[in-house]
């Protein structure tokens, strides 16, 4: 049997809100960038945004409503949860900015595989036969599909002129 | 040219003797499509020094049939890993992913070939019966009635948010305004571009839907150790030929719904402009309206995977009525086409029809052909493919990562397109993990840019009157038929429970 008691209800908001807030924001500079446009340009724009700040009322209403005579409290354990995995996730989208940044210089296919390497790595991979087969052969199978196979004008560095010299 | 038995029974044969060109152009756009950014115009571009040096018939064989396979490889990583492999199958991962993490992985492959090949076949017959009649499709089409066909695919949104409406409407309306970045179309004023130079031709579809999908699945997977819910482990492990044939029998039993959806995708292609991400929205939207079963849509219901499949396969004979018969491309794909026609010197038009019919007809009998190989190439393969959800995720998440950045790069050559993709994967990434939906957020992408061109080109028509959208008789026929596919679920849900 459910016991009551005489805390008050506790009401959490925080991640849910993230997105209606970069949205609002988004919103709000995209209106700042058409405020001298033509009606043309700017019918759009002006019809979507304010759909969006309606929505985005209501669901802030929404919550503050659902949380009246209770404790609202910030959080963002949604976003956040598991904990326990919190580090990989933010090491993972961290490499691969890292990658991003990367690949200009150190072109495709050292970048492929060191982002492989570190990331399988990162992600608890031990077995170094694993870490060093796949991201050698999938640096490989992209080198020699994308570059070679397609001729797809990938960003080169080292291994691509020191392949381009020996050849 | 008569199209009586003895010709199409000649037209049939000679394009199975061209086999060896089917065949690997098969398994190229199969491979391509699979990859987010290889679309089939891309890959065509690259092989243009082959299709440019063969014969006209040979060059042309061999595009076809690689553009047909490259929607059906798109729909494969959109039910493995969620991904997309091209914009017309981001439909597809709504119940096509969903069936992965139940362990039905192969049988939803199934579904999806059959469904694609099916629905391709037929298009491709019809086409090569009524080619003249449906070049006319065009002239009646106005952007009125396009307004109206792009808020078919939009109205999905509302589909979408069911579970939550008003996170699925700020996702939808999210999309929309992220569509509507960059110049506009009649003063090219730039809009919300950040300063960025490589903003004013609006966000591009490829880096937005490798961040929505790829990159946030990514980051969201590896919280797991595989991509199946831990119920269906046991059946994706001890899968075998029996779920095949049962995603085959469950795509037979669904026979006329890949017939209508693939109607909508012929039709669809047609239109210059529209194309197959908005014929697969418009197909799921109206099979859901149709459904006896609406609350299944979203949850891994067969007919969800049938209708975009069937609808983007559609597509691809439809995108060949403007280009044969009236000499315009309705497509990226088709305008390589064309460039490959006009070097060869071959008239298009009605002219095409008159000097060198057997290569106007030929060209479509060969799709119909490609379509029919595929069954054989592709549909064995299903059993092995689903074999990629049981790879750990610490492996699959940073292969995702790392072939799918590149997809964003290569359509524009841009390093800024990888970031772009990494912005739209951490939207992804929250919007997930909050409950937002990224396909409504893609939906916008997709459509707003098409709706705003439409909708503006008719306003400058009417000197601003917004009343021009009821003008039309086809339009305001459209209209009434928008109105009932929203209302239809409702009103059956109303009427089942007063019985």
């Amino acid at each position: 049997m459910e016991q009551k008691t005489n805390e008050p209800r506790e009401t959490r908001i925080g991640a849910d809100l993230i997105l209606p807030i970069l949205t609002g924001a988004f919103a709000t500079y995209y209106l700042v960038t058409i405020a001298d446009a033509p009606w043309e340009a700017r019918v759009n724009g002006l019809l979507i945004a304010s759909v969006l700040f309606v929505l985005i009322s209501v669901f802030i209403s929404r919550m503050l409503f659902a949380g009246r005579g209770g404790k609202i409290t910030f959080s963002l354990e949604n976003l956040l949860k598991p904990r326990d995995k919190l580090g990989q996730r933010f090491g993972f989208i961290g490499l691969t900015a890292a990658s991003i940044y990367v690949m200009q210089w150190a072109g495709f296919t050292l970048t492929v595989w060191l982002f492989l390497l570190l990331s399988m790595l990162l992600l608890g991979v031990r077995d170094r036969w694993s870490l060093l087969g796949v991201s050698t052969g999938a640096a490989s199978l992209g080198y020699g599909l994308f570059i070679v196979g397609l001729g797809t004008p990938l960003p080169v560095g080292p291994i691509e002129h020191l392949i381009k010299a020996l050849s | 040219m008569e199209l009586d038995l003895a010709t199409l029974g000649s037209l049939f044969a000679h394009a199975f003797a061209l086999w060896w060109v089917i065949i690997p152009a098969v398994f190229l756009g199969i491979v391509m499509g699979a990859i987010p950014g290889f679309a089939a115009h891309n890959t065509i571009i690259i092989l243009l020094p082959f299709t440019l040096a063969v014969d006209v018939e040979i060059g042309l064989v061999f595009m076809v049939a690689l553009y047909a396979a490259s929607h059906l490889g798109g729909g494969i990583p959109a039910i493995l890993v969620n991904i997309p492999g091209t914009g017309g199958a981001a439909a597809t991962t709504l119940d096509g992913y969903p069936m992965t993490q139940q362990g039905k992985a192969q049988a939803a492959l199934a579904l999806s070939f059959f469904a694609s090949v099916l629905g391709g076949f037929i298009t491709s017959i019809v086409t090569l019966f009524a080619l003249p009649y449906l070049s006319q499709v065009g002239f009646y089409i106005h952007s009125v009635e396009m307004v109206i066909v792009m808020l078919f695919g939009l109205t999905l949104i509302a589909v979408i948010a069911a579970q939550d409406m008003l996170k699925g409407l700020i996702a939808g309306f999210l999309g929309l305004l992220l569509g509507a970045v960059g110049s506009d179309y009649i003063y090219s004023t730039p809009r919300g571009t950040f300063g960025f130079l490589e903003l004013y031709d609006g966000v591009p579809l490829i880096p937005a839907l490798v961040g929505l999908f790829a990159l946030s699945e990514a980051f969201v997977m590896i919280e797991q150790d595989l991509i199946i819910a831990k119920e269906g482990r046991e059946r994706a492990r001890s899968a075998s030929w029996r779920d095949t044939f049962n995603g085959f029998k469950v795509a037979i039993r669904h026979w006329g719904q890949t017939i209508i959806s693939s109607l909508i995708g012929l039709v669809i292609g047609v239109l210059p402009g529209a194309g197959a991400s908005i014929a697969a929205f418009v197909a799921y939207q109206q099979a859901r309206s149709v459904s006896k079963t609406p609350e299944k849509f979203g949850t891994g219901h067969a007919p969800g995977v049938i209708a975009p499949e069937a609808a983007n396969n559609g597509v691809t004979s439809g995108t060949l009525v403007p280009l044969l018969a009236l000499g315009i491309p309705g497509g990226s794909t088709a305008a390589v086409m064309l460039i490959v026609l006009q070097y060869h010197g071959v008239p298009l038009g009605p002219k095409l029809f008159i000097q060198n019919p057997a290569l106007a007809y030929g060209v479509i009998a060969a799709m119909a052909v490609a379509y029919f190989f595929m069954v054989f190439t592709i549909l064995p393969l299903a059993r092995y493919m689903a074999q990629v959800t049981l790879i750990p995720t610490k492996y699959l998440g940073p292969l995702i990562v790392t072939f799918t950045l590149v997809g964003a790069y290569v359509p524009r050559g841009y390093i800024f397109d990888m970031w772009l993709a990494l912005a739209f994967g951490l939207i992804g990434y929250i919007a997930r993990k909050t409950g937002y939906h990224v396909a409504a957020i893609l939906i916008g992408v997709i459509l707003g840019p098409l709706v705003e061109q439409s909708f503006l080109r008719a306003l400058r028509l009417s000197d601003g009157d917004p009343l021009v959208l009821f003008s039309s008789t086809l339009g305001n026929v459209l209209w009434a038929f928008l109105v009932l596919s929203i209302a239809t679920p409702y009103l059956t849900k109303y009427w089942r429970a007063r019985r």
